[in-house]
């Protein structure tokens, strides 16, 4: 009896310690939710969906969130999809992730991009941490981990206290807040890269005369198949496509998965050969991509159009916003005279501020309505108010010296440049974020700066 | 299977399940397969070692124990094994020239611990203070009881193989007591020791860099690093060895708070200084054969001390250190006694006391650079760094956060000493957390149990470390 007695407060000891241990865990474990490199969002936000709200799923690496936009081939032709993507995900991760994709959404094809067919054997740690850590926790995860972790290591997957614990004393504040919240991910999985770069019409050359091949390493080969047969098995429609990288050397591998996917009758896109790229496009190329891609999906497999389905037209209306927005953006960012970038911030409904530093005047646009324009000049009185979300204080103020200096407040912080001709801050009212900051020749119209 | 793991305690919890499932008349069997299966995780090949010198050790008590000449040989032949095999893994010149290191690997796992226990348990039989056990799955079990083998504590047959061989009943207040000796045990070894641990080797691996105060940190922290790690493992043991309901000799009683050598070598790995004590230093003679035989006396059995810790040099120094502080301390008496009687500063007492403790305490700190350096040029170097240079500075202005941990980890570190010190002022008192803390109420119990294991798994330094450049995501 009395070992009984033991046994029972054992137990209940134990289930004590073991609720207090995981909330410790789960508090102490990275998480990665803000920026490019986000898959915390992207995993968490997969499991926001309801079932069937993907008839795509994109799976891959990073090379597959930056370049697919899911908001494109729901506009363009109305195809839902999710990136279920993670940062140099080897595909013996993204197996299990394809497993998961096919249970909780059925979806109807998965397209899955092969950058990691290049690996040999197991991933960095901290690699193996991203695709792992946000996975749920189950009989697949542990799978996951037997497969792609070394030995030694697989119990601080299994349990991340072993390998987060060390961060106590750096602990922040999100790290708590993010622990148990889910929310669903506006971008469905993609990353928007906003940089400014120039791409060429079609591939580079040297990508598309490679003909050479080298052999796919043995591993990643193995579980390739293992990717196809297990969507064969599932009746769900398989895709594997390359996202262009625009890198030559490793076309002599895409050559051989072409070799490989006409053998297992499968399709490949390889877009390395067809539209030039990085290996993390910009929005303004993956728009290009994305739409090669859906053309190749309805080539393929016959996908119902969503666009008219009011059940997920609000949800799908804020994905796509959110990708105009960040397109939009990639667009100001590359205009680098004052014309220009007045007709674009007028077009796009931004909220600006704008300065104009040697004659110390102001004036506060909301799009093409214009808020305020100073009645003289060294206007230090200037306008106060809040214009479409954003609370805005834009002045001209007298330095100790003398010199007159541009304050363009927006939410509290200074975003004027201060340079000597036309300072603009540009706020985005749709993503709530600043957008661009810059400063023109008052003479030339010319971009003197911009951060 | 190192006791830092969760396999260990996995492990252990099936032990004692099946343990107390069993008859008590069939548990010693149980607790031999568990020993065998404990020691065969580390090595199959130092598991033959192991019963080669149970095999002379048995052979011996079986069958010649009247016979001075086989004891002699049976001493010899399994020191001989624990030598050859602690030469082999030695850095010594000779060794590295001969390629002897390659054998190191085969160093068996506990070696110096139950050589000295054999050595002990045969000379014991042969003087006829304990019975010859005839089992020799018993016998076997004596030495490879698993909760001791690693680190001790040196066990005489007399007091742990009754506890081993009989039965024992439930008993809840064990298992308990057990659980805290355990925990108490990891939080010595895996906060404070291995904490220690990065400054001491940061300080020791680069001693040209550092001088004064540094050295002077990192002989303190090594100190302590050296006391936490062991008593550490100690505390896991007993507390393992508890959960069984079977008592291990206590191996350290707070050896800090010593006030003379003498009396921290009373308090420090005490298993060890009584084997000493029986086995070398009373049958050289002791303090039979006058004061100067009684000198020579120490400084053997405190140079085969030396040698037990370690085939080198600086080890053999360490010893020596020990044995001439012991000699110097009792030729020097009457003349503390004399200023003691003069001044009124008596060490039992007050600050006087607390002087002889500091003082004690340095002495030991001086040969423990000794034993941690790698070389003895690398020990005095050190040492004359220590007194060359006065820079007291790098404690106030932030040069400690240079040397690995941070500052919130300082922080943690000096706290947990002080936790380290008041248990240990309580024990001075005879006042035991264990038996203070099981008759506490259950949910003030569980509350501070899980608070205190989470403690431990939080800033306890395991796993495979966090890195935050593991993390950094550039572009692929």
């Amino acid at each position: 009896m009395e070992k009984w007695k033991f046994a029972i407060r054992s137990l209940l000891f134990f289930i004590l310690f073991s609720v207090v241990f995981l909330i410790t865990q789960e508090f102490l474990r990275d998480k990665w939710t803000v920026g490019e490199y986000n898959p915390t969002s992207k995993i968490k936000g997969f499991y926001t969906l309801k079932e069937g709200d993907a008839d795509v799923v994109i799976c891959g690496s990073s090379q597959a969130y930056a370049d697919i936009a899911p908001a494109v081939l729901y506009r363009d032709y109305g195809i839902t999809s999710y990136d279920f993507c993670v940062n140099e995900q080897p595909l013996w991760i993204t197996y299990y992730y394809v497993e998961e994709a096919i249970e909780k959404q059925h979806p109807k094809v998965i397209v899955l991009d092969v950058f990691t067919a290049f690996l040999e054997d197991y991933e960095a740690e901290g690699v193996n941490h991203f695709s792992l850590d946000d996975f749920p926790f189950g009989t697949r995860k542990l799978r996951a981990i037997r497969d792609s972790v070394p030995k030694d290591l697989r119990y601080s997957y299994v349990f991340p206290m072993a390998k987060y614990h060390d961060t106590w004393d750096e602990l922040y504040e999100s790290k708590i807040t993010d622990s148990f919240r889910t929310v669903p991910d506006v971008n469905k999985g993609y990353s928007p890269f906003v940089f400014p770069a120039s791409y060429e019409q079609f591939a580079k050359p040297a990508v598309v005369q490679q003909t050479e091949r080298v052999e796919i390493p043995q591993k990643s080969k193995e579980w390739l198949t293992k990717i196809i047969e297990l969507c064969k098995e599932n009746d769900t429609g398989i895709m594997l496509i390359k996202t262009p990288n625009g890198n030559a050397e490793r076309q002599k591998l895409y050559n051989s998965i072409a070799d490989y996917a006409a053998e297992m009758d499968v399709p490949f896109l390889d877009m390395n050969t067809l539209i030039d790229g990085q290996a993390h496009v910009n929005v303004v190329q993956a728009e290009k991509i994305t739409r090669y891609l859906g053309k190749e999906l309805l080539a393929h497999y016959s996908l119902l159009d969503h666009r008219y389905e009011p059940e997920t037209a609000d949800t799908w209306a804020d994905t796509v916003t959110s990708f105009e927005r960040a397109l939009a953006k990639n667009h100001l960012i590359q205009i680098n005279n004052y014309e220009d970038y007045l007709s674009c911030l007028q077009e796009n409904g931004y909220v600006y501020c704008i300065a104009f530093e040697s004659r110390g005047m102001i004036a506060v646009y909301n799009g093409e309505e214009l808020c305020y324009s100073s009645p003289n000049e060294y206007d230090t009185t200037g306008f106060s108010s809040n214009v479409n979300g954003a609370n805005i204080e834009a002045k001209m103020v007298q330095k100790e010296d003398g010199v007159y200096e541009s304050e363009l407040l927006v939410n509290g912080t200074d975003y004027s440049l201060k340079e000597y001709g036309i300072n603009i801050a540009v706020y985005d009212p749709y993503t709530a974020e600043m957008t661009d900051m810059a400063a023109f020749d008052l003479e030339t119209g010319e971009l003197l700066l911009r951060k | 299977m190192d006791f830092v793991s969760v396999t260990y305690l996995g492990f252990l919890l099936l032990a004692l399940i099946i343990f107390y499932t069993i008859p008590k008349s069939k548990q010693w069997i149980s607790l031999l397969v568990f020993s065998i299966l404990f020691y065969l995780s580390f090595s199959l090949k130092t598991w033959i070692i192991l019963l080669v010198a149970c095999g002379i050790s048995y052979y011996y008590v079986t069958y010649a124990k009247r016979s001075r000449s086989g004891l002699i040989l049976s001493v010899v032949l399994i020191l001989s094994l624990m030598l050859c095999f602690k030469l082999c893994a030695s850095d010594l010149g000779f060794v590295v020239n001969l390629g002897l290191t390659r054998f190191a690997v085969l160093l068996p796992v506990g070696i110096s611990f139950y050589s000295l226990q054999m050595i002990a348990y045969m000379i014991d039989v042969y003087r006829g203070k304990t019975k010859a056990e005839k089992s020799f799955a018993k016998h076997l079990l004596f030495f490879l009881f698993f909760p001791q083998i690693l680190q001790g504590p040196i066990p005489r047959f007399d007091t742990l193989a009754p506890q081993i061989f009989g039965g024992h009943d439930f008993d809840e207040k064990n298992l308990r007591k057990g659980f805290y000796l355990l925990i108490w045990g990891y939080f010595q070894k895996m906060v404070i020791a291995d904490r220690c641990n990065i400054v001491v080797n940061q300080i020791f691996d680069n001693y040209l860099l550092y001088d004064g105060f540094y050295v002077l940190l990192a002989g303190i922290l090594y100190s302590l690093q050296l006391y936490t790690d062991f008593a550490g493992c100690v505390y896991i043991a007993m507390g393992s060895a508890k959960m069984f309901g079977i008592q291990l000799d206590a191996n350290f009683k707070a050896p800090y708070f010593s006030v003379s050598i003498k009396d921290f070598w009373h308090r420090w790995h005490i298993t060890l200084s009584t084997f000493l004590r029986d086995y070398v230093y009373i049958p050289l003679g002791g303090n039979r054969k006058g004061v100067v035989r009684k000198y020579v006396n120490i400084m053997v059995t405190f140079f085969v001390s030396g040698i037990w810790h370690g085939l080198g040099n600086h080890f053999i120094l360490w010893g020596l250190m020990h044995g001439a502080y012991q000699v110097l301390g009792q030729i020097f008496a009457p003349v503390f006694a004399f200023l003691s009687k003069k001044t009124g500063i008596s060490s039992e007492r007050g600050l006087g006391r607390a002087f002889a403790v500091v003082r004690t305490d340095f002495l030991v700190m001086i040969a423990w650079i000794v034993f941690r350096a790698k070389s003895i040029s690398q020990a005095i170097m050190m040492i004359k760094n220590m007194f060359s240079h006065f820079n007291p500075w790098i404690f106030f202005n932030g040069d400690l956060l240079t040397l690995g941990i941070g500052e919130k980890e300082w922080g943690l570190l000096v706290l947990s000493v002080c936790l380290l010190i008041l248990v240990g002022l309580v024990h001075e008192k005879k006042v035991y957390f264990t038996s203070v803390f099981v008759k506490e109420p259950l949910l003030l119990r569980w509350f501070v149990l899980i608070a205190f294991l989470m403690v431990i798994l939080i800033t306890g330094i395991y796993g495979p470390g966090y890195d935050a450049t593991q993390f950094i995501y550039g572009g692929f």
